[in-house]
């Protein structure tokens, strides 16, 4: 059989695999024909969730149907690769919109499930899994589980935040929101400080559904927009707009350097104005960056990493002065960062991210060895504060991160399928 | 309001341009040889809001049953505005080259197969002066490459078939469209290697819709195929022939 390669957002090289693309769901039971495969959604993790180097894949992209809406009780059913931009396109025409969404809509649903994806409305409703009213899971063995808080609930907690290694996601029943319309009422503040944003999250946590602070880790102290929003109300329609550019090979790696990351953070930042319009639509509120397909390649063959981590509330300040004073010892500025706060809902899924406290999102180009340096200083400091680093966007994390970040692996592993691994497990390398 | 036919339902390119169709008022009648696969794609276009699916399972090697079923079409969906031709296989060249049972078996589903429901119904929406053909042919037919000339001439037999039906309905308004895409990413070309002229399933039922619309007559898809197909078919055949291909 012949390999095909696959990469995943941080684009730190393709790497080859086995790859089976069902064309539908009883295609998919025939997949298991190599040792260890993994889900490919649409790769928007950034490390290694999602590959299985020399093993075998299986690429969910055809899976992309709708099976049942129940407009009553608020629920859809659909398979797990249907892509969230999609989804939200049907979703629009019923007055309904998903619960939880990441800053991207080229996503699976399965993903989402994997990944239990946050949303900037976490201090509200909490993570994807938590409206989550059923799946259904193909093993290793061939056999389907459905599972549900109440069936097999176990399998769906260590499935929710699984990393696809419980098995496949087939199908996924959804709990949805209706809204009036597809827009957005926001409101943005330029920020001073570190002070300043955290304040604001403060003051608008009950007034606002969403908010999300990005950063300008250039400047010092760091300014930043705060953006707020909630779903408008009445008859209105914010159309998103109509075509994105794409980006279609590498860029040469010189393209996106600090000079140039410099200048886009500050024009972001004296260009803000312009995004304090009163209300706006789902995808330059909740998916700015997907207005430029492809925009990793901008990082040039060498590809970046994201650092993203959580740490409770008290600690945040302490901690995040620290890694200031690593960004600078290392002399690596973030290009992206971006800042949430998240809820004291609790997560359901054994090995979820989203717990209380802040987390930090910080882009880096891969410098090699000094940024693996430099992440292994961030996460002593967030370790030592009792946080996690994130999976989704993760490609170097050791075993020991990973262990404290995620206390209950002991009783995920239990769970999870030995025809399933990812270049990611092996690397934490529970197993072994 | 349209009565939609496709034959092939379970095409990714089938699948794609019935979303495009998936209306309150219109009506579908979807056949594929796989029920189970059929049973997803049905499902799907009724949640997205087409008026009526009904499906079928058929397989269309079974070309001496070509008028009866056009006939158990009919008497489902009553009439028809809109048929399109998704089915086909895209066969090994070089197994065919050494299986002439196997050749053969490639021929009569991607040409015999559908021009004998291509006559049904030419008979049909004659009579009715109205409605749309549609068959996916692909570019590929327009010239013959060691690498591929069984498909190729299969589609490229179809494609003059068209325009004599084409021909032969203008008059009484029917379209006759010829779709002639380029590299599709499907699960019919999943073991290829993909570079920068592949698009997606979706991109092309865009395409055709459009052509559907417009009432065009032959759509290369996307569009700079016909730009491509123009170069190939201008070479001169005793260069052709040397080439790699
Ligand atoms: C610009 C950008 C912004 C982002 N913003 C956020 C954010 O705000 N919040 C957040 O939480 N994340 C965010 N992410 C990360 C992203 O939401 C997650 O990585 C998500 O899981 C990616 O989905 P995917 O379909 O691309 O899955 P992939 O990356 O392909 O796979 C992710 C994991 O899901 C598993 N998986 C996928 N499908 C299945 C299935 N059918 N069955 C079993 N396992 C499956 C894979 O095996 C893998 O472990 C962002 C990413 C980008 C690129
Ligand atoms: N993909 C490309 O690059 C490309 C380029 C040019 C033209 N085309 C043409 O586009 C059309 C659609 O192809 P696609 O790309 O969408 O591929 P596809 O998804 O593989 O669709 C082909 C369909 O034909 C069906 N089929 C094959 N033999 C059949 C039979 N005997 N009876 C009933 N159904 C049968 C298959 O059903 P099963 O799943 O049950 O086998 C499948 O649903 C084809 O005519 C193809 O030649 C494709």
């Amino acid at each position: 059989m012949k390999t095909s390669f696959y990469t995943s957002w941080g684009n730190r090289g393709a790497v080859p695999h086995f790859a089976t693309i069902p064309a539908n769901m009883t295609q998919a039971h025939v997949i298991f024909e190599y040792d260890s495969s993994i889900v490919y959604g649409q790769g928007r993790s950034y490390g290694d969730v999602c590959l299985n180097t020399n093993g075998g894949l299986i690429d969910s992209r055809y899976l992309d149907r709708l099976l049942e809406y129940h407009e009553g009780a608020r629920l859809i059913t659909c398979q797990s690769g249907v892509v969230l931009k999609n989804l939200i396109t049907f979703l629009e025409t019923k007055k309904m919109f998903i619960p939880v969404s990441p800053g991207t809509a080229n996503v699976t649903v399965g993903g989402m499930v994997a990944n239990d994806v946050h949303g900037k409305n976490h201090h509200r409703v909490g993570s994807f899994g938590n409206h989550i009213q059923s799946l259904t899971l193909l093993k290793g063995d061939g056999s389907i589980e459905e599972c549900s808080e109440n069936i097999n609930n176990e399998l769906f907690r260590a499935t929710i935040g699984g990393l696809g290694l419980t098995g496949m996601i087939l199908t996924v029943t959804l709990k949805l929101k209706s809204v009036e319309n597809n827009c957005i009422a926001i409101k943005s503040f330029k920020t001073k400080n570190i002070e300043h944003i955290l304040a604001l999250f403060d003051e608008t946590d009950d007034e606002y559904e969403y908010t999300v602070a990005w950063l300008d880790m250039y400047s010092s102290p760091q300014k930043g927009i705060f953006n707020c929003g909630n779903h408008a109300n009445g008859d209105i329609d914010c159309a998103a707009p109509v075509k994105s550019k794409t980006v279609p090979v590498n860029a040469p790696n010189w393209l996106l350097n600090g000079v140039s990351s410099k200048l886009f953070n500050k024009l972001y930042y004296s260009k803000a104005s312009l995004f304090e319009r009163e209300v706006t639509s789902y995808q330059s509120f909740f998916y700015p960056l997907d207005g430029v397909e492809f925009w990793n390649r901008l990082y040039g063959r060498r590809g970046f990493y994201q650092y993203q981590f959580v740490v409770p509330y008290g600690s945040f300040l302490t901690v995040y002065m620290d890694i200031l004073k690593f960004i600078k010892k290392f002399n690596q500025p973030s290009y992206l960062a971006v800042l949430k706060k998240f809820g004291d809902i609790k997560s359901i899924g054994m090995l979820s991210f989203p717990r209380a406290g802040y987390t930090l999102a910080m882009d880096f180009p891969d410098k090699g060895r000094a940024t693996l340096k430099m992440f292994e200083a961030f996460d002593k400091l967030v370790m030592d504060a009792g946080g996690a680093v994130y999976p989704a966007k993760d490609a170097r994390m050791n075993r020991n991160v990973f262990l404290q970040s995620f206390p209950a692996v002991t009783e995920f592993i239990k769970h999870k399928d030995e025809r399933f691994c990812s270049d990611f497990w092996r690397r934490v390398n529970i197993d072994g | 309001m349209a009565k939609i036919l496709i034959l092939g339902a379970t095409s990714a390119i089938a699948e794609q341009l019935a979303r495009l169709y998936a209306q309150a008022d219109n009506e579908m009648l979807l056949v594929a040889r796989n029920s189970k696969a059929l049973d997803e794609v049905c499902r799907d276009l009724e949640v997205r809001g087409t008026g009526k699916v009904s499906s079928r399972s058929h397989d269309f090697n079974a070309i001496e049953k070509a008028q009866e079923f056009i006939k158990q079409c009919y008497e489902i969906l009553g009439s028809i505005d809109i048929v399109l031709f998704a089915f086909g296989t895209l066969p090994d060249q070089t197994r065919s080259n050494q299986d002439t049972t196997l050749m053969h078996k490639e021929i009569l589903l991607n040409y015999n197969a559908i021009v004998v429901l291509l006559n049904e119904l030419g008979m049909k929406f004659e009579k009715q002066q109205s409605g749309t053909i549609a068959v996916l042919g692909s570019v590929a037919g327009d010239r013959g490459r060691q690498s591929n000339y069984i498909y190729g001439s299969a589609k490229g037999g179809l494609s003059i078939f068209m325009q004599g039906l084409r021909n032969r309905l203008a008059r009484h308004d029917v379209q006759v469209l010829t779709i002639k895409p380029g590299f599709v990413d499907t699960p019919m070309t999943k073991s290829f290697k993909k570079g920068p002229l592949w698009v997606g399933p979706d991109k092309i039922a865009q395409d055709i819709k459009r052509a559907i619309d417009k009432r065009k007559d032959v759509l290369y898809t996307p569009w700079y195929w016909w730009w491509i197909m123009l170069v190939i078919r201008s070479i001169p055949e005793r260069i052709f022939k040397k080439l790699k291909l």
